[in-house]
């Protein structure tokens, strides 16, 4: 078919009076352009990530040493690390999994499962589907509004981060989770309802197992761009640290010794448990006017993208696991 | 209890008083049906599509309540037990009345595990032995144990078509149900597939009681010893509706049908 000229027709012999008039030539090199082009459009984003990453590790290369993860900020660039933050930013990661796995999955499920078909649910639907689209510096306001002023009184500390990123990658986490859910073929459904599976053993035993790489995909990539948000920690009022976050969510030390009134002192929901995460630190030190800085930021994209693409190492292990 | 099939004709299983079945809108989509499933036989329910036997079959284990706005109006009785009572949970009616669906469903797990689910979930008691010995012999009963005991492990989804239908019937066998429901269990697959099922059921209705709902007419009359012709009418409202025409022995209902609808429809001058 190549040379685009169709034999078949030509041995029929009639074909000054046929109705059709195949073009193949014209076809077939259409399906070639839009090949070419897809493969260009492949070939760009791989260009692109490679270039990235080949600028950010020949400028942050020189900083990439053990002094990086183990050195707070400080005025003199060869003295500043990202301790802080980079605890900061797996601190936050994990809390913000805990949070936002049951709460995310849960809803995918109820709106999927559960809830009748009406106005109602159609309002939450679009509510949910326009809420993945609002910038996330109006969600830095908002948590502004009601965690740091709300519950702290000001202090933007640890908790009222996690929250506001909790806030903000709900949405996509239960958008993508249903269209997992409703992925799943009714067919296995019926099935399970047929040797008599209650609703909950239908979705514990049938659908959340058949759903699990879409809900995983879901929670990895919301969750990265989550840990890579730094508008929402700029609007929360957070700033560099030169202490460690603190992360627990009770005080063993105290629990061990008896002294339970002291069980909350010095934990995660402490007042002063102010923090710092890795693409806000960054962001300070990349519009610093010292060259020393910015070589400084650029090693510390390569932790941020370390952070994230482990993330992204894991979510791909699991999936194949779930499979 | 008495196992031949034409003896048991007096012991109806499943009794259907004026049933008529809505979906979301006020005009019926099957209407004023009427019939009765004997124990240890098996009927056929057959006719057009649209008429609305599948809608009929689908009352029996209640799998009409999974359909939002589906309503059930008339009384099913199941020995006795309507059915459709306040008091009955249809999660505990599917277990007494299994189901067959049209295309072959396994579960994306194990053989093994497409088995012992069902008994697993029911609060089976035995032990793990006890439940291996189930699993093999709801895989003999449904004439695929020698198929398939040497890769119990292997997914469900890795057998043929014919395989996979039967390895459904092992399942809806193992929870122990009293009477299977068959949505077009055969539509599916090839003609040799088919012949084996048609076997299998000749087999099942020793132990089980079967309603079939098939396409072909020729399943019916092999392998039925009750069938009802279903057909469409068009109600007061202009509406179509399905209606049970009638039941009959299947000898009666293929050689001389008491309606004239059901007498051209078997002859194939319509449908």
């Amino acid at each position: 078919m190549s040379n685009g000229i169709d034999i078949l027709e030509n041995i029929d012999g009639q074909s000054s009076e046929s109705k059709f008039e195949p073009k193949l030539e014209s076809r077939q090199f259409w399906g070639k352009v839009f090949s070419a082009f897809c493969i260009f459009a492949t070939g760009l984003g791989l260009i692109v990530l490679a270039f990235l990453i080949y600028k950010v590790f020949s400028d942050g290369s020189s900083r990439l040493n053990g002094d990086l993860l183990q050195l707070y900020p400080s005025r003199r660039p060869e003295e500043s690390g990202y301790k802080a933050a980079i605890l900061g930013s797996i601190a936050m990661l994990t809390y913000v999994l805990v949070l936002v796995v049951p709460l995310g999955v849960c809803s995918a499920i109820y709106l999927e499962e559960y809830a009748k078909k009406n106005w109602l649910s159609d309002l939450i639907e679009l509510n949910i589907y326009n809420l993945a689209g609002i910038p996330s510096i109006i969600y830095g306001l908002l948590g502004l509004g009601l965690f740091v002023r709300g519950l702290y009184s000001g202090r933007a500390v640890l908790v009222t981060g996690i929250l506001t990123i909790t806030l903000l990658i709900l949405p996509p986490v239960i958008v993508i989770s249903r269209e997992a859910i409703r992925a799943v073929p009714q067919s296995v459904r019926q099935a399970s309802y047929g040797v008599g599976a209650t609703k909950w053993q239908t979705i514990r035993h049938h659908v959340l197992p058949s759903a699990l790489p879409g809900i995983l995909t879901a929670v990895i990539i919301s969750t990265s761009r989550g840990i890579g948000e730094t508008a929402p920690i700029v609007v929360l009022g957070a700033g560099t640290v030169l202490f460690d976050p603190k992360a627990s969510p009770i005080n063993f030390g105290a629990l061990f010794s008896g002294n339970i009134g002291d069980v909350f002192t010095d934990t995660l929901w402490s007042n002063d448990n102010f923090f710092s995460v890795l693409p806000y630190q960054i962001y300070e030190w990349v519009g610093d006017p010292k060259a020393e800085f910015q070589t400084l930021a650029s090693a510390g994209i390569i932790v941020l993208l370390a952070l994230v693409l482990g993330m992204n190492l894991v979510a791909i292990f699991l999936r194949s696991r779930a499979k | 209890m008495n196992l031949s099939s034409n003896s048991s004709e007096n012991q109806a299983i499943l009794k259907v008083e004026d049933v008529n079945v809505f979906y979301s809108s006020n005009s019926p989509a099957v209407a004023g049906v009427n019939l009765e499933i004997f124990k240890n036989q098996i009927t056929a329910f057959i006719g057009p599509s649209g008429c609305g036997k599948s809608t009929i079959l689908r009352c029996f284990n209640r799998l009409n309540d999974l359909i939002e706005g589906a309503r059930v109006k008339g009384s099913i009785t199941f020995n006795g037990h309507n059915l459709y009572d306040d008091k009955i949970d249809p999660v505990a009616v599917r277990r007494h009345i299994g189901m067959v669906f049209q295309r072959p469903n396994p579960f994306p797990k194990s053989i093994y595990e497409n088995i012992a689910f069902g008994p697993r979930i029911n609060g089976f008691k035995g032990s793990k032995n006890d439940m291996a010995d189930l699993v093999e012999k709801s895989l003999r009963s449904a004439a695929i144990w020698d198929e398939v005991k040497d890769k119990l492990k292997e997914s469900g989804l890795a057998l043929s078509g014919g395989q996979q239908q039967r390895l459904c019937i092992a399942r809806a066998i193992a929870v122990e149900p009293q009477v299977i429901l068959m949505d077009e269990p055969c539509s599916a697959l090839d003609p040799i597939s088919t012949l084996r099922i048609e076997e299998l059921m000749q087999e099942l209705k020793q132990k089980f009681t079967l309603v079939i709902v098939t396409h072909n007419m020729q399943q019916a009359s092999r392998s039925a010893d009750m069938t009802a012709f279903f057909n469409t009418e068009l109600s007061d409202s202009g509406k179509r509706m399905g209606k049970l025409v009638e039941i009959d022995r299947t000898s009666v209902i293929f050689s001389s049908p008491k309606q004239v609808a059901t007498e051209e429809y078997i002859s194939g001058r319509f449908g």
